[in-house]
This record gives structure tokens, sequence and C-alpha cells, in this order.
């Protein structure tokens, strides 16, 4: 989603020790918000088309907000912000708590099954480079 | 980041419960063991941030390993699950927060 890159871009330029120090209406807090009612309006449209599942979007976004918080930890500005965009997320979709307890307790498998992927994608792109070259 | 996540209340607290009871597996797992005495001793009794009735399942079982453990006169192998360990569940169950310093994990 551009507006994760966009709010990961804007924090990268901060120079403040913490959010709390930020005003109401700096750009980040645009960004979130802005984020939030994106997240709210995609919820009540998959709710008008009847989804069974209407905060599948929300969990997703979540999710890619989750993920990188565990390589964050040395960086307390950039863990603030995820979990901040976190208490936001949760804010707009009630099952984000359940699903966050089981991403954590699950992460291990979940890094194990990324760098496998990195891995397999590295391995096909060598396969190819020396398919190519032969 | 257990830590982040819990001071701002986003697991849910039962459910996480659960699922380190089962993970324990009687005291089987004991690296799972280990971790949720850390989770005792770093949030109720240290920063205050969780009760102990939030984690009631886990308690109980570790609870009753120790108990198991005392009975039997066996010594699990897991540095939590020593001496300290049945002092931390002491004190938690008697609603006692504040620890020693012979109670305290090292």
């Amino acid at each position: 989603m551009a507006i994760l890159s966009e709010i990961d871009l804007v924090a990268s330029r901060l120079s403040v020790a913490s959010l709390s120090m930020l005003p109401a209406e700096h750009e980040l807090h645009q960004y979130i918000r802005k984020l939030l009612a994106l997240l709210v309006a995609e919820q009540q449209q998959q709710q008008q088309a009847g989804s069974a599942q209407p905060e599948s979007a929300t969990l997703l976004v979540a999710k890619q907000v989750f993920l990188p918080l565990f390589a964050a930890i040395e960086l307390p500005l950039r863990f603030e912000l995820h979990l901040y965009l976190l208490e936001g997320v949760q804010t707009v979709c009630t099952r984000l708590r359940k699903e966050l307890t089981s991403w954590l307790l699950y992460l291990d498998d979940e890094v194990r099954e990324r760098e496998r992927e990195r891995e397999r994608e590295r391995d096909s792109t060598l396969f190819t480079h020396l398919l190519a070259n032969t | 980041m257990v830590e982040g996540l819990i001071r701002s209340r986003l697991l849910d607290l039962s459910d996480f419960d659960l699922y380190l009871a089962n993970w324990m597996e009687n005291g089987r797992n004991e690296i799972v063991v280990e971790f949720v005495l850390w989770i005792i001793q770093r949030f109720v009794l240290e920063l205050k941030i969780v009760e102990a009735s939030e984690l009631p399942n886990s308690l109980d079982l570790l609870y009753r390993l120790v108990s198991q453990y005392q009975r039997s006169g066996l010594k699990p192998n897991n540095r939590y699950a020593r001496a300290p360990a049945c002092c931390v569940l002491c004190a938690v169950r008697a609603g006692c927060i504040e620890l020693t310093q012979e109670c305290r994990i090292s």
C-alpha cells in the first residue's frame, strides 16, 4: 500500500526522539488518519458487498505493519511508529488483537517462511542467470 | 517486542494465555516454560501491567508442574524452574507483588 511507504518515508526524515513530540497536525499524523479512513471505507464497501470478511484488507495492512516490528526493535522511533499504527488499526478493526496474538506466536514460522521464499527467489534468479550465460 | 505489544494492549491476553499453556505441553517444552516464567516475572511482578488473573491457564499449569517437581523430588533442567520459579509462582498465587532479593530470577 503506497500510503504505508509514504508514512515510512516521512518517519525516516523525522529528527524527534518520540512521536509524542510531534504536533497533532504533523504530516505523519495526517497520513495515519488518511490510512485509517481508507481502511474504514474499504471495510464499509466490503460490508455493503456482502463480504464474509470485510476486515481482510485491514488485516493485510496490519500484517505489513506488524512484520517489520521485530527488525525495528533497535530503532526506537520506527518501533514506536509501527506500534502506533497498529494501535490506530485496532480502533477500526476489532479482530486485530486476536490476529496479532496469533501472528506473534507464529512469528518464527513466518520469518522462516519469508527467508525460504527469499532463498527460492535468489536460487531461481541465480538459475535464470546461469542459464542465460550458458 | 512482546513488551511493546503488551504495553499497547495490542495482545489478546486470554488467547495468549491459552496458546502458552498448550505450548508448554505439560512442562515438556522447557523453552516455552522459561518464556512463560519470564512473562510472569517481567509483566506481572515487575512492570505490573498484566494481572495474574489474566494468565489463569498458564499459571495453573506452572503451579501444577512446580507442585509435581516438589513432590517427586526431581529437579527440572531449566534454570527458571528451580527454586526461584516456585517463589515467583507462590508470590503470584498469594497476590504478593513484591519479590524479595533471593526470589528474584537472575
